[in-house]
């Protein structure tokens, strides 16, 4: 029950209502399954039964399944909507909701971790400088980038995944 | 047709346009542009020779462009009349024609166009609609996958005497088809038409039964979202289909891809029974396109005083009681230019049509709604000074104010807005059943008691009324702190009113009507909206807050708006209070009196006003 | 369905602005230097200015980033478009992740002034606040739009005749379109044209707008992968010589992963992969030893023979 609450407040955090109330309209065509590419390779991931899920308020069953970080944000989905409803954009906030109830993948904690670090989300090592030198390029100096960044991952609660230990 | 063309009394005039109606019911004129078809029909025998030397080839819409025509031509074999028509954008003038009809002399380039004058009693509009170009729907390839077809094309493909000789070959080989899958609801029931055909999933089993009959073998897939068969035998007759063998896969298909080495088409959609994403290769996608309106619907509508709905078809007077009938008296409309239907409704329609056309015409004496307005000529002030505002208001050319003599209303055609009555600065014109004595008498009995605690809402007959019945019939709910007054029009709004309102207490008042494209009267909401915009300035430096007073304009299925405009006009009436207001009113008294000056002297008017004046003072 | 886009010329008009404020992003410059070394020197060659700071930071990615986080995704973005306020140029990205985030923080962020108003108190111990006026564009339309596809033209002194090649756009390039507004989303033209600009042929394939799979690499590479098949295969049947792309994500699936491909499916595609400034410069004349092309993982030596 306590999740429950937590959830509520969560979605009113990122403005859901209003998202919850666009996905009312979707009469379940199919359309956003049929040219999404992961629902392509994968059977099981399914963005219409997302967006059903959603508008019975089934939110924790969504956020419960890990299928949700597969989207890979291409919009095919929010283009070909017969009923324009943004549902790349939706699916980001239900991620949202997701990784501060559940925790975000691996894979992407190691990107925070880098950008926590660097600002950046590669790394510049040695051998990229060798080989920039090597094509004429300019060096990469490294500005004082991450302090600002670590402000703004502080700031909007981001730096809490990077602080305690990840469930998933 | 044949039998209309044959008629002793029908006078079938095609190839001719609508170019001005005037006049009213029983008695319009009007005028027909007919065009020049540089043949004269009593001398051409239909022997068709100029058609053979015509060296000009276009692309023939009857047959959806998939044949050409020559620049001299007939539309289609079943045409009536029977005779050829010179298309001039393609005729090169090369007179080839000319020379092979010889001796009959049938040709003649100096035709000109003609405007033909008629006496008409009533008009029957059934201009019917277009089928929707699926082009911008560029996932699905129409018109860059050459076997791609909309379901009119393959409609011409099937006819025994269309361009396959009723063949269904693909289009770029003209090899037979293993499979073909129909894809419903292209543009109908998304972002591009709201609405839904209604038709489509008919022709559409239709056809892929016409299609399994000549073609045992073939494979038939038809995708859809929901196949809708409401009318009798309907539902058996998608049995059959289902019966004959034809796949129903529900989902609407996302894209279409063709093989670039071979024209194959593949369709990727979601099997919903499934829940999975399929790839579907066939040799032709049938597209059910939406249909829609003509495209000089509304300007046609406008010469006819027909308005159109938000979805460009045109609008009954009541959607449940009056299905055929416009606001324009003796005007009435039949078939798919009121709304996408198939052929028993069309014709049940154009049949109700003409009886209640008839009934018109057989008597000799017709009885309009009383709801007109006359003008006293003792106030009219044309008399002393040119005025003749009242005639530049009126959509229908009903009032007349000729010079230096009063106005007058033409009976026949005033269809009663008001427009006229609200703007007349003498107060010269009343409107039968909405006279300032009726409206004023409902202002004063609606806020009788608490009136700061009312909103006063006004709203015209079509449209806001509409919508506040549809909120009712859909049961949205509202705070019940609002009181309608209905006029036939926006346009009846007097500013008067709302000042009468806010001076004996009113909460706040809502002005409210049609969208400007839905005016029943044309162009009465125009007026409205014009004479309202002042409003709020005059009541602020009366001492009212703006906020207390709001216009808006809504359609009559918009029952959600009505309410959530009601929710939030409660809600701001709550956020001033009851106290705020009060003070205000007092406040804006002595202005507001002054700018009902003219209902005091009304003696019928100031009557009502004296009244509830004298029962505050015994209070 | 009623979209204004930026005609050609229109674009035109505003010729005078060529001087851009350079936005490297992350990939490129640290693990593709290959793609930054042709960006440079084509507008180089093409007369386009270009101005640079080293303040900005990762734009940062919108797939990650913000399915963490849309708040933080939306306050990097606002800083980096702040950095570009201050020295008051409009950004030129060379990936489609930075146009996507760029733009569509610009963009969320002159819609919704509640937003803005957020954002900016979020950046105000950083000393920034953002006005909501940055413009932002990707070199893609800065060739197909300022410079043109007439003048690319005229300006090519070794045409690519004969040379067969698949375009790929890439997602964000021109989705969501009521945001980038750049092209069709369904059936864009501008890196069709480019490439015909240079004498070579696009050819027409299936799904050509399916996504490249890369978003998911860092969460699932079994889908990764497949998705790249999907796109591999349908490019291989079309019967091209390359793949040209717009985005060091596309690049990498492409290029790098093709190998990972074939030997996961037991397949042989063996098509060279091109960022289009690397084709651009072929085409412009530029000594391809000055481009690195030993860094592709797909040899491209098939395609420089054939052009030569
Ligand atoms: S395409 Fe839109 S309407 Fe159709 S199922 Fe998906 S979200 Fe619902
Ligand atoms: S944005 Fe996500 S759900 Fe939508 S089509 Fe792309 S991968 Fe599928
Ligand atoms: S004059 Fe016109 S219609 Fe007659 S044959 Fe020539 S092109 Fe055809
Ligand atoms: S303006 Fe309206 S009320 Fe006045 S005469 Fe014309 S139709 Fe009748």
């Amino acid at each position: 029950m306590e999740i429950e609450k937590d959830l509520e407040k969560l979605i009113e955090e990122i403005g859901g209502e209003d998202f919850q109330k666009k996905v009312q309209v979707c009469y379940q065509c199919g359309t956003c399954v049929g040219g999404c590419p992961v629902a392509w390779v994968n059977e099981n991931f399914n963005p219409r039964k997302i967006m059903l899920a959603l508008s019975r308020g089934e939110i924790d069953e969504i956020i419960n399944n890990d299928l949700l970080w597969f989207c890979c944000y291409c919009h095919t989905c929010l283009e070909r909507c017969p009923q324009k409803i943004p549902v790349s954009e939706i699916i980001v906030k239900l991620k949202n909701i997701a990784a501060k109830v559940r925790g975000i993948p691996e894979g992407y904690v190691n990107e925070l971790k880098m950008i926590a670090k660097t600002g950046r989300i590669s790394s510049i090592s040695s051998a990229t400088e060798r080989r920039r030198e090597q094509l004429n390029l300019p060096k990469l100096v490294q500005t004082s980038v991450e302090k600002d960044i670590k402000r703004i991952l502080k700031q909007t609660g981001t730096n809490l995944f990077l602080e305690k230990e990840i469930k998933k | 047709m044949v039998d209309a063309g044959h008629h002793p009394k029908i006078n079938v005039l095609t190839y001719s346009e609508l170019e001005e109606v005037r006049g009213f019911v029983g008695n319009f004129k009007v005028k027909v542009k007919k065009k020049p078809r540089f043949v004269i029909p009593e001398k051409c025998n239909g022997c068709g020779l100029c058609v053979d030397v015509c060296p000009i080839e276009v692309p023939n819409e009857f047959d959806e462009g998939t044949t050409t025509r020559k620049a001299i031509y007939v539309p289609f074999a079943q045409a009536v009349p029977l005779v050829y028509t010179i298309d001039m954008d393609a005729c090169i003038e090369c007179f080839k024609c000319i020379e092979a009809c010889g001796k009959l002399e049938a040709i003649d380039f100096s035709q000109k166009e003609e405007i033909i004058e008629l006496d008409i009693g009533t008009i029957i509009v059934a201009t019917g609609y277009d089928i929707y170009d699926p082009t911008p729907i560029k996932q699905y390839g129409y018109g860059r996958y050459p076997n791609v077809l909309t379901a009119l094309e393959l409609e011409r493909l099937l006819d025994e005497s269309g361009p396959t000789m009723g063949k269904l070959y693909r289009p770029s080989d003209m090899k037979a088809p293993g499979k073909v899958a129909f894809i419903q609801c292209v543009g109908s029931r998304d972002d591009i038409h709201e609405y839904c055909s209604g038709f489509c999933c008919m022709y559409t089993i239709k056809n892929s039964l016409i299609l399994r009959e000549k073609y045992p073998d073939l494979d038939i897939s038809i995708y859809y979202m929901d196949i809708r068969t409401p009318s009798k035998g309907y539902e058996e007759f998608y049995r059959r289909a289902r019966e004959e063998g034809i796949k129903f896969i529900q989902g609407k298909p996302s894209e279409i891809a063709q093989d670039p080495n071979n024209h194959n088409l593949f369709i990727y959609s979601e099997d919903l029974a499934k829940g999975k994403a399929i790839r579907d290769e066939v040799d032709i996608v049938i597209l059910s396109t939406a249909a829609e309106p003509r495209p000089d619907s509304r300007t046609l509508g406008s010469k006819l005083g027909v308005t159109s709905g938000p979805s460009g078809f045109y609008m009954e007077s009541h959607p449940k009681l009056k299905p055929i009938d416009t606001p324009t008296e003796g005007v009435f409309i039949a078939g798919s230019s009121q709304g996408p239907k198939d052929i028993p409704y069309s014709v049940a329609q154009g049949s109700a049509a003409s009886s209640r056309a008839s009934r018109i015409l057989s008597s000799p004496e017709w009885e309009i709604e009383p709801l007109i307005a006359f003008v006293d000529a003792d106030k009219c002030r044309n008399v002393r000074k040119k005025c003749g505002i009242c005639e530049t208001r009126c959509p229908y050319g009903a009032i007349i104010a000729p010079e230096g003599k009063p106005a007058y209303v033409i009976g026949a055609k005033c269809h009663g807005c008001g427009t006229c009555v609200a703007d007349c600065p003498e107060g010269a014109i009343t409107q039968l059943h909405y006279t300032d004595v009726q409206i004023v008498a409902q202002i004063h009995a609606i806020l009788r008691e608490k009136p700061e605690e009312k909103i006063l809402v006004f709203t015209c007959h079509w449209c806001s009324f509409g919508a506040a019945d549809t909120a009712g019939n859909s049961h949205l709910k509202y705070p019940p702190d609002n009181r309608i007054i209905k006029v036939m029009c926006s346009g009846r709004l007097d500013r008067k009113f709302i000042y009468e309102a806010f001076r004996i207490g009113a909460g706040m008042v809502l002005a409210s009507g049609c969208h400007p494209q839905d005016c029943h009267y044309i162009t009465g909401q125009h007026h409205a909206e014009r004479r309202l915009k002042a409003v709020p300035k005059i009541l602020e430096r009366a001492g009212i807050s703006p906020e207390r007073f709001s216009v808006k304009w809504m359609s009559a299925s918009e029952g959600q708006t009505f309410s959530k405009v009601m929710k939030e006009s409660s809600e701001t009436l709550k956020s001033i209070g009851i106290e705020r207001i009060k003070e205000e009113n007092e406040k804006a008294k002595p202005e507001l009196e002054k700018r009902i000056k003219t209902f005091r002297e009304d003696p019928d008017v100031a009557k009502i006003l004296l009244a509830d004046e004298k029962v505050d003072i015994e209070a | 369905m009623k979209r204004t886009r930026a005609t050609k010329e229109e674009s035109n008009l505003e010729k005078e602005n060529k001087d851009y404020l350079l936005f490297k992003g992350c990939l490129i410059p640290s693990s593709l230097p290959y793609m930054e070394v042709a960006a440079r020197r084509a507008l180089e060659i093409l007369e386009i200015k270009i101005t640079e700071t080293d303040n900005f930071s990762c734009c940062p990615d919108p797939i990650g980033i913000k399915a963490i986080s849309e708040l933080t995704w939306l306050s990097m973005g606002a800083r980096n478009l702040c950095i570009a306020q201050e020295i008051g140029k409009d950004i030129l990205t060379l990936c489609n992740g930075c146009y996507e985030t760029l733009k569509e923080t610009s963009h969320a962020l002159s819609e919704d002034s509640e937003l803005l108003e957020k954002v900016n108190k979020i950046l105000l111990p950083l000393n920034r606040k953002y006005e909501g006026n940055t413009i932002v564009k990707h070199i893609a339309e800065v060739l197909y739009l300022d410079i043109g596809t007439n003048q690319i033209t005229n300006m090519i002194k070794k045409p690519l005749y004969g040379l067969k090649v698949a375009a790929f756009y890439g997602c964000h390039l021109v989705r969501p379109s009521d945001v980038m507004n750049f092209d069709d989303p369904e059936e864009p033209k501008s890196l069709d044209e480019l490439i015909v600009a240079l004498g070579a042929d696009s050819l027409p394939r299936m799904r050509k707008m399916f996504c490249c799979g890369a978003p998911l690499l860092g969460v699932n590479m079994d889908l990764s992968l497949n998705i790249a098949k999907e796109n591999l295969d349908n490019i291989k049947t079309s019967g091209v010589d390359c793949i040209v792309t717009l985005c060091p994500f596309c690049q990498t699936q492409f290029d790098r992963n093709q190998k990972v491909v074939e030997r996961r499916f037991n397949k042989e595609y063996n098509l060279p992969v091109f960022y289009y400034p690397e084709l651009l410069c072929l085409a412009l004349g530029v000594d391809p030893y000055q481009l690195g092309f030993d860094l592709h993982i797909v040899k491209v030596d098939q395609v420089l023979n054939k052009i030569k």
